[in-house]
C-alpha cells in the first residue's frame, strides 16, 4: 500500500484551485471507489492510476502529482471518465496536470513520453504533417536507443509503408504561427 | 455519383497507406467520389491536446475551415484519432468564442459551423448504407469467418464530444462485419485502449494492453481482428510476434475497409492486405476470399 505524506498537505493551494479551473471537474466529488484505476491500463505501471491522483489533490498534494509519472503515462484513452459514478471527467483532470506540468518546466517523470510529443509538435510545426519516420528516428536518438524497432522500419520499408522524406502543407507559415501560446484558459 | 469530402490525416499516407487504399477502392466500386481536403495540415494527435488546448483546436480547426471554403459540407476521416480531434475542435470552437475569434485572426479566414464530420464506421452505415454493403457481396463474402470488431478508444470517447450512450458494447462494425457475411463475435475487448504512442515511449506499457487485447480475441476463437483506427493497428499488427508478443498462433488484422472490399470481390493486392507484417494469406485462401 502506498503511503501518503500528509505533513505537506496543503488544501487550500491556489494551485489546486487551478486544477479545478482548468478541468472544469470538482476534485473533492471524488470518493475513491477505484472504478477508474480498475481499468486503467497504466495503473499498475508507474507509481499509481487516476483514483491516488484523485487523492494526492485532495489533500493538496499537487507537487507530487506533477513530478509524478501518472500524468504522463495516461494514454488518455478516456475509460476511466466512463467509469466514473461521481461524473468526474478524470481524463480531463490528467490532461489539465500534464499541460500543468510542463509549464512549471521541470524534468518529466517520464522523459520518452514527454520527447515523443515535443517532437511531434515540432515535425507540425515544421512541415504542418507528422512525418512518422523522422519522428521515430529522432525519439530513438533523443531517448538513447538509436536502434530500438531497426527491424520493424526495415519491414515497414519493404511493405511501402514508410515515407523517407516528409509531406509538406503548401502554406506551412499558416499552420507554424497556430502555435504561438495564447496565455491558457480551458475550453 | 455521390461527393463526399476527405481527410487522410498523416497516417493514412505512410504506415496506414492500406487503410487509404482500401477506402478509395471501395468508394470507386460504390460510386461515392473522395474530395481530399486541399492544403489539409496535422490534426495534432493526442500530442497537441495534452500540452495546449488552443493548438489542438486551432490544428484540427484549419482544417474545418479549408473544408468549409472548399465547399465540403461533410467529410470523412478515416484514422480514428484524426476523427475525435476534428470532432473536439469543432465542439471547441463552437463553444469558446475566444478561440474561434484567435483562429480567425491568424488564418484570416472565417469558421464556419457544422461541417459533418464522419468517422469510417458512420460513413459505411450512413454514407455506403448496410443494405447497399449486402446488395454488393460477391458469393458467400466472409462467411465463416469469425471476425474480432476492436474499436479502440476514440469512436466511443469522449461522450461529451461524441454525445453516444453506448460506451462499452458498440456494435458499428459488428454490423457491418455481419452484413458482410461475416460472424462478429462477442467479445469484452472492444473499447479496451491498446497502449496509443506508449508503444514507441513505453513499449513495455503498451506490450500489455496489446497482450490483453490479442489474447481476448484468441480466447474467444477469432480468426482474425477488425480496426478502424492507424494507431490501434500498428499496434496489434507490428508489434505482434515481438518479444512478450508471440501469440499462440498468428492473428491478422484487418482495416474494416479491406474486409469490405474483399467481401465485395474487390482483388486483395487493391486492398493493400499484403503490406501487414502478420500474413493474411492464408486465412484469406482457406476463405476464398481476395
Amino acid at each position: 500500500m502506498e503511503r501518503i505524506n500528509l505533513t505537506q498537505a496543503n488544501t487550500n493551494s491556489a494551485l489546486l484551485a487551478k486544477v479545478t479551473r482548468e478541468s472544469g471537474q470538482d476534485i473533492s466529488a471524488c470518493y475513491q471507489c477505484g472504478k477508474c484505476t480498475a481499468g486503467c491500463l497504466m495503473a499498475g505501471a508507474g507509481d499509481g492510476g487516476p483514483r491516488l491522483v484523485m487523492r494526492l489533490l485532495q489533500f493538496g498534494l499537487l507537487d507530487q502529482v506533477l513530478s509524478g509519472k501518472a500524468i504522463w503515462l495516461c494514454a488518455a484513452c478516456g475509460i476511466c471518465t466512463v467509469r466514473c459514478p461521481r461524473e468526474i471527467d478524470v481524463a480531463k483532470v490528467m490532461e489539465s496536470l500534464r499541460r500543468m506540468a510542463r509549464q512549471t518546466g521541470q524534468r518529466p517523470a517520464e522523459p520518452a513520453v514527454a520527447a515523443f510529443e515535443d517532437l511531434f509538435l515540432t515535425c507540425v510545426s515544421r512541415h504542418g504533417r507528422m512525418h512518422e519516420l523522422g519522428v521515430m528516428v529522432a525519439h530513438n536518438i533523443k531517448t538513447g536507443r538509436p536502434f530500438k524497432d531497426a527491424d520493424l522500419g526495415q519491414k515497414l520499408f519493404f511493405r511501402g509503408k514508410l515515407r523517407l522524406l516528409p509531406s509538406r502543407v503548401r502554406k506551412v507559415a499558416a499552420v507554424k504561427q497556430l502555435f504561438a501560446r495564447t496565455g491558457g484558459g480551458a475550453a | 455519383m455521390k461527393r463526399i469530402g476527405y481527410y487522410p490525416g498523416c497516417s493514412l499516407h505512410a504506415t496506414a497507406v492500406e487503410f487509404d487504399t482500401s477506402l478509395k477502392a471501395i468508394c470507386q466500386h460504390f460510386g461515392i467520389e473522395l474530395v481530399e481536403i486541399a492544403d489539409w495540415n496535422c490534426c495534432g494527435s493526442s500530442p497537441a491536446h495534452n500540452n495546449d488546448g488552443f493548438l489542438a483546436a486551432a490544428l484540427a480547426g484549419r482544417n474545418l475551415v479549408l473544408a468549409a471554403e472548399q465547399g465540403l459540407e461533410e467529410l470523412v476521416a478515416p484514422c480514428a484519432s484524426c476523427f475525435s480531434r476534428l470532432k473536439a475542435a469543432q465542439h471547441d470552437l463552437e463553444h469558446n468564442e475566444a478561440w474561434r475569434a484567435e483562429l480567425e485572426k491568424r488564418l484570416q479566414a472565417s469558421y464556419q459551423s457544422g461541417v459533418r464530420i464522419r468517422s469510417i464506421l458512420d460513413f459505411l452505415h450512413a454514407v455506403i448504407g448496410l443494405d447497399a454493403l449486402r446488395d454488393r457481396i460477391v458469393g458467400p463474402g466472409l462467411a465463416g469467418l469469425k471476425v474480432a470488431s476492436y474499436y479502440g478508444c476514440l469512436f466511443v470517447r469522449p461522450q461529451e464530444i461524441l454525445g453516444r450512450q453506448e460506451q462499452e458494447n458498440p456494435q458499428e462494425m459488428d454490423m457491418v462485419v455481419n452484413a458482410l457475411g461475416g460472424q462478429a463475435v462477442d467479445w469484452p475487448f472492444k473499447t479496451e485502449c491498446c497502449g496509443n504512442s506508449l508503444a514507441l515511449a513505453r513499449p513495455d506499457v503498451a506490450q500489455r494492453a496489446i497482450k490483453a487485447i490479442l489474447d481476448a480475441a484468441l480466447g474467444v476463437e477469432s480468426d482474425c481482428i477488425a480496426t478502424a483506427c492507424p494507431l490501434c493497428h500498428a499496434n496489434l499488427d507490428m508489434r505482434q510476434g515481438r518479444q512478450g508478443l508471440k501469440m499462440s498462433r498468428a492473428l491478422p488484422v484487418f482495416y474494416i475497409t479491406q474486409l469490405v472490399g474483399l467481401a465485395c470481390g474487390l482483388p486483395a493486392k487493391e486492398l493493400g492486405v499484403d503490406q501487414h507484417l502478420v500474413s493474411t494469406r492464408s486465412l484469406l485462401s482457406a476463405a476464398n476470399l481476395g
